[in-house]
């Protein structure tokens, strides 16, 4: 993708000579793609190891492969942890049958949008991660440095199905910091829960909460025009540490001291680092990509996007993806336009939905809230079929985090992220009753040997089991 | 017009803005399938409708050549749904203060602060709650006294209402429904930081309107007494109290935590006053004891979390315990409120997924709620002579995809449409020869 871009861009410096600007960030992103300015090893790397699975057969259900198929009456061949093969009438020898009586079949769920761990439960002050709301832009912050794996909220959104999950630093900063991506596993470390080889995301975020939260304390930003400038100022910066680090190369000096923001930035610059945006209004969205534009990055995907279905157009044709609510409205000005169709109207001009939580709640029930955009758009003729709409949730997402060729369908080669259903996900009486984590059984509810409880749980009358 | 949802239906729902302020006409709606009182369904039904009150319900009742007539089609009819979740009409945007009237800062009124009047029919979540089948909502006011120096009385947060959903200026049915009392975490904070602190306010507000009516009867002049010094109660306050240990008003009780639920057992019994659980997350733990002293509990139908220690005990069978031990349920949840108020549906189809019968889990929504809010007869219950708030569903009430193609309230059609269709059906088409301001 990056290097389709990069020429894109070189063509650009042809014709455009006359945008000095444009010229000279260009003339720097070729440096940073042809000189091994970030050298470092990648420190914090995943320790992830699947839990131990078997070879298995699922036999006879209705699948939702996530590529926009449904296959009735299919199966699923899953061995060492990768789906070996779908289809129909599947026979394996030496698999473990699982018949699956109609029961539906899903790839793993993802969220895109999470805190989990970052404000785990009980949500006491010391358990407050989220939001470093000391500066408005802390490119240095990783997420992934706070978060807790003992959240109970893991183990209740693996009961939803959740395989995989996004968790971003809060939205009070206008650049809060580096997001993490996880497979959902219970684990003591949260480099056990890495997702191997995803990458990082940058949390941005518009509008409200970044002029309130500094606005409010007597400092820039507490416009809307502030915020733009605040994040103009952070990419110039950016430009600034990588031309002085080109420039000491150049002259074979040492580097300058290395610094954290800045490489944060300069990764999202190189391709390497995806940009999810939380903003809420239409107008705000276009701007961001206009900023996006001057500096030579892309927006991934736009978060909360409550106002996308305005511009579905223009999201279609940046290729920028839209996490959204199904029915969250109205709790602050910029919330006031949501309608349930966002992501129906966002399939419908061709642009990437994708449905998101943000709430340890929500996450358990992703599948009902796609459900709900569905059968809300019903009203006005449109009909978005089963096997489209679970992308929102699966493979959509898995694109917005970039781990789309690794999992998000039930692809052959694909990780064996796989969610079993007691009935079609889009009822409310649906219920996941087996989930699989590279192949592993990593929540069963008919088997309290495969139904995590965190270490709070432990003599506090917690409840788990998936209830 | 073509923002409605049916040509059918516009021809009744012209000026709807005053609308029971109209005399509505005779309706009948044939060919419905209905929950009798027993919870089966009985098809090829007909309701007739005059006057905002069901006049009749059966089979084989013919409908007059005046009636409007609605052919439901075999669908299910159910009475309206009633929130009993959050403070419609009092909230416009949560984030906007000038626009949330739920909630006062107020040093004089804690338990008489009463919320009817600032009730606003106009509120766009009004119609959108409509749209989805509810009909009656609960106006719950707020604690709002963070910051504020903990002072026991002021786990009284007012005084709740209740309001139909027309949109119309004579919205409020019962201006007074419920006291409401906050215990918990919120009650502890407000209480100056101590549980015990909270329990204690409970008890001085119910003993200082036991006071006031017993001088009241004797046709005594009231005064706090020493003991209640410290309690800034107000006259208003006293007075709402009072009714609530005369049994005029329920107690409204949010509160989740056991250890608290069995404190308001308790003073449930020593008082002898109607008492309404609201958030009950542990409440499950104590189902046989609020089953004895008659204490229904407004479910948080959602939350499976650890969310404080108060909801260590959380879980989405909560209901279905409940309800097993004969509890009697209505629910709000997580994701509700009042913008999503439309959400208990979900919620209590999630209770269902989680063990709940479903003709509980609706009656939950209707003639429980109503129950649990004093509306014994009038209001929940589809049945002649009750208020014409009706609901005709394509679907499953409680599935994710159904809505209802038919909404009554006071026996008048409802318009289904809203400002968030409106704003759909405004961006459905991206490429308009004028800007979509124009549309």
């Amino acid at each position: 993708m990056w290097s389709k871009t990069r020429s894109a861009r070189f063509h650009e410096v042809d014709v455009n000579k006359e945008n000095t600007l444009k010229s000279r960030i260009i003339s720097s992103l070729m440096a940073l793609t042809l000189t091994p300015v970030l050298a470092f090893a990648e420190p914090y790397e995943s320790r992830y190891q699947p839990l131990p699975s078997e070879t298995l057969l699922l036999k006879g259900g209705t699948i939702l492969t996530g590529t926009g198929e449904q296959i009735d009456s299919g199966d699923v061949l899953i061995k060492d942890g990768k789906i070996a093969r779908v289809g129909k009438n599947l026979k394996a020898k030496g698999a473990k049958v699982v018949e699956l009586n109609g029961a539906w079949v899903t790839p793993g769920i993802i969220d895109v949008h999470s805190h989990l761990g970052a404000g785990g439960q009980p949500r006491v002050r010391a358990h407050s991660d989220i939001n470093e709301a000391t500066a408005p832009t802390t490119p240095d912050v990783w997420i992934e440095h706070s978060v807790w794996p003992q959240d109970q909220g893991f183990v209740t959104a693996l009961a939803g199905g959740i395989t995989t999950l996004q968790i971003l630093p809060g939205s009070a900063n206008l650049i809060g910091g580096r997001s993490v991506i996880l497979k959902n596993v219970p684990a003591r470390t949260v480099a056990e829960m890495k997702f191997p080889g995803a990458p990082y995301g940058l949390k941005m975020a518009c509008g409200e909460n970044p002029k309130r939260v500094y606005g409010g304390k007597g400092r820039a930003p507490s416009t809307r025009m502030g915020n733009v400038a605040g994040y103009r100022a952070a990419w110039i910066d950016a430009l600034d540490y990588q031309a002085k680090i080109d420039k000491a190369i150049e002259k074979e000096e040492a580097l300058p001291k290395r610094d954290l923001a800045k490489e944060t930035l300069i990764g999202v610059l190189k391709g390497e680092i995806l940009v999810h945006n939380h903003c809420y209004r239409a107008d705000e969205m276009a701007t961001m990509l206009d900023i996006a534009d001057e500096f030579g990055y892309k927006v991934t995907a736009f978060h909360h996007a409550v106002e996308a279905y305005k511009i579905a157009d223009l999201l279609a044709e940046k290729g920028a993806c839209a996490a959204v609510w199904a029915d969250w409205w109205g709790f602050k000005m910029e919330a006031y336009d949501g309608i349930k169709e966002n992501a129906a109207l966002l399939e419908n001009a061709g642009a990437c939905a994708v449905v998101h939580s943000d709430d340890a709640h929500g996450i358990q029930r992703l599948n009902q809230e796609t459900s709900k955009i569905v059968g809300a758009v019903k009203r006005v003729g449109v009909n978005i079929p089963k096997a489209k709409a679970i992308q929102w949730i699966t493979l959509n997402a898995a694109k917005a985090l970039g781990v789309d060729e690794q999992t998000g369908s039930i692809e052959e080669g694909k990780m064996a992220d796989v969610v079993v259903w007691n009935t079609d996900p889009f009822s409310v009486y649906a219920l996941a009753e087996q989930v699989y984590i590279d192949g592993a059984l990593a929540f069963d509810r008919n088997d309290s040997s495969r139904q995590p409880m965190m270490d709070l749980g432990l003599g506090n009358g917690v409840i788990g089991g998936g209830l | 017009m073509r923002r409605l949802q049916s040509a059918s239906l516009a021809a009744v729902t012209v000026a709807m803005l005053t609308a029971s302020s109209l005399v509505s006409a005779a309706t009948a709606i044939t060919n419905a399938t209905i929950l009798t009182a027993s919870g089966e369904r009985q098809s090829e039904t007909t309701i007739l409708i005059e006057n905002g009150v069901v006049q009749a319900v059966g089979q084989n009742i013919p409908a007059a050549d005046d009636m409007d007539v609605i052919d439901a089609e075999g669908r299910l009819v159910t009475a309206g749904f009633i929130a009993a979740s959050g403070s419609l009409g009092l909230v416009e945007v949560g984030a906007v203060r000038d626009s949330v009237d739920s909630g006062a800062k107020h040093a004089q009124l804690t338990a008489g602060f009463k919320l009817a009047d600032a009730f606003n029919p106009q509120s766009s979540l009004i119609a959108i709650a409509r749209t989805d089948g509810l009909t009656s909502a609960l106006i719950m006011p707020d604690l709002r006294n963070e910051g504020e120096e903990g002072a026991y009385s002021r786990v009284f947060a007012g005084t709740a209402a209740i309001a139909d959903l027309s949109g119309s200026y004579s919205s409020i049915r019962v201006p007074e429904a419920a006291v409401v009392a906050y215990l918990g975490d919120s009650g502890q904070g407000a209480a100056g930081g101590s549980r015990a602190a909270a329990l204690e306010g409970l008890r001085a507000g119910l003993d200082a309107g036991r006071m006031f009516a017993d001088s009241r009867d004797k046709g005594s002049r009231f005064s706090l007494p020493e003991s209640l010094a410290d309690a800034p109660f107000s006259p208003a306050d006293v007075a709402q109290l009072a009714k609530v240990v005369e049994r005029q008003l329920p107690l409204l009780v949010v509160v989740d935590k056991a250890a608290e639920i069995a404190q308001v057992i308790r003073i449930t019994n020593q008082y002898g006053i109607r008492t309404v659980i609201m958030g009950g997350a542990e409440a499950w733990q104590l189902a046989n004891e609020l089953a004895a002293a008659d204490i229904g509990v407004i479910v948080n139908g959602e939350n499976n979390l650890p969310l404080s220690f108060d909801h260590m005990g959380a879980r989405l069978d909560s209901a279905a315990i409940l309800a097993n031990a004969g509890v009697e349920l209505s629910f709000n949840g997580e994701n509700v409120g009042s913008h999503n108020a439309r959400n208990i549906r979900q919620t209590a189809g999630i209770a269902v997924a989680h063990g709940l019968p479903w003709e509980t889990a609706v009656r939950a929504l209707s003639t429980s709620a109503a129950h649990l809010l004093g509306f014994d007869g009038d209001v929940g219950r589809l049945q002649s002579g009750g208020v014409a708030d009706l609901v005709v569903w394509d679907g499953d009430p409680l599935e994710l995809q159904t809505y209802p193609t038919h909404v009554f309230i006071n026996g008048v059609p409802q318009d289904l449409s809203n400002r968030q269709t409106q704003l759909r059906d405004r961006y459905l088409e991206m490429d308009t020869p004028l800007p979509h301001a124009y549309r």
